[in-house]
């Protein structure tokens, strides 16, 4: 069993989470075409090497942050989306 | 009044609860006061409780989150004085509605839990106090060292999983009559 260590409960099986795919920069909703909205909403870049990722720790209903290379499926951390906001 | 699902005309009447090696026993009628949300940890303590850090429990309360919280067995005025208090103070998120209570406890106790749980629950390296949200009997589950006389766990999970629940627990115990049989 793969396992990924959630920022809140620490390690644990796989099958305990849900991924919620890259993270976006939200489009300015003024300005974007119904083209890109669409795009935003349906299309994924399934971009190689290291991307940040949202997750969901389904028992605790918490979601977070990894940072994970998606041609070699390592994880390299997983952190707490508050430190995003911390940092912008 | 509200019914249970092991209640007679509930949607599990009839399951059976193990007893024996392991014993599960329904909690789910004690009172549970849920919130949710920015203000709920504000408001616990301006009602003069000791809010522990998340996962941890401390004289009842259950610290779930950041802003997550239940009450068991909370005063009647409770909800009365959340009704009451100005915003922001979360939102009422029906623990006593949404979710069952069930306890384990017996001579098999620690091995049912290896074998229903993933976290590693034994003396020593989980100690009271601690919260596990995880999985127990293949259900999402919250649960942590409620000791009863013996040793004993009790868990949190989606009410409508009742006699789910009280299967998983009954196959996963089989063994263990076998062995007393």
């Amino acid at each position: 069993m793969k396992i990924l260590t959630c920022p809140m409960n620490g390690p644990r099986n796989i099958n305990e989470f849900q991924s919620f795919g890259p993270l976006k920069a939200n489009p300015d909703p003024e300005t974007t075409s119904d083209q890109d909205w669409a795009r935003h909403l349906f299309r994924a870049d399934n971009t190689r090497g290291v991307i940040v990722e949202w997750w969901r720790h389904v028992p605790s209903n918490y979601f977070f942050l990894a940072e994970r290379n998606a041609t070699t499926n390592e994880v390299i951390r997983t952190f707490d989306p508050s430190e995003l906001e911390a940092a912008q | 009044m509200r019914l249970y699902p092991l209640d007679p005309q509930g949607a599990a009447e009839g399951t059976p609860l193990i007893t024996g090696p392991v014993s599960l026993r329904d909690d789910s009628r004690t009172p549970r006061f849920g919130l949710k949300g920015r203000g709920t940890v504000s408001f616990l303590q301006a009602q003069g409780y000791e809010v522990p850090e998340v996962n941890r429990i401390a004289n009842g309360l259950l610290r779930l989150g950041r802003e997550e919280a239940v009450v068991l067995n909370h005063p009647e005025d409770l909800r009365t004085r959340w009704d009451a208090a100005a915003a922001p103070k979360g939102y009422y998120s029906w623990r006593e509605e949404t979710w069952a209570m069930m306890h384990l406890s017996g001579p098999h106790l620690f091995d049912l839990m290896a074998k229903i749980c993933p976290v590693n629950l034994a003396n020593g390296a989980f100690a009271q106090g601690e919260i596990a949200q995880t999985r127990v009997g293949y259900v999402e589950a919250i649960t942590w060292r409620d000791d009863r006389g013996g040793p004993g766990f009790s868990v949190l999970f989606d009410i409508a999983a009742t006699a789910f629940f009280a299967n998983a627990v009954a196959t996963a115990a089989g063994e263990f009559e076998r062995e007393t049989a």
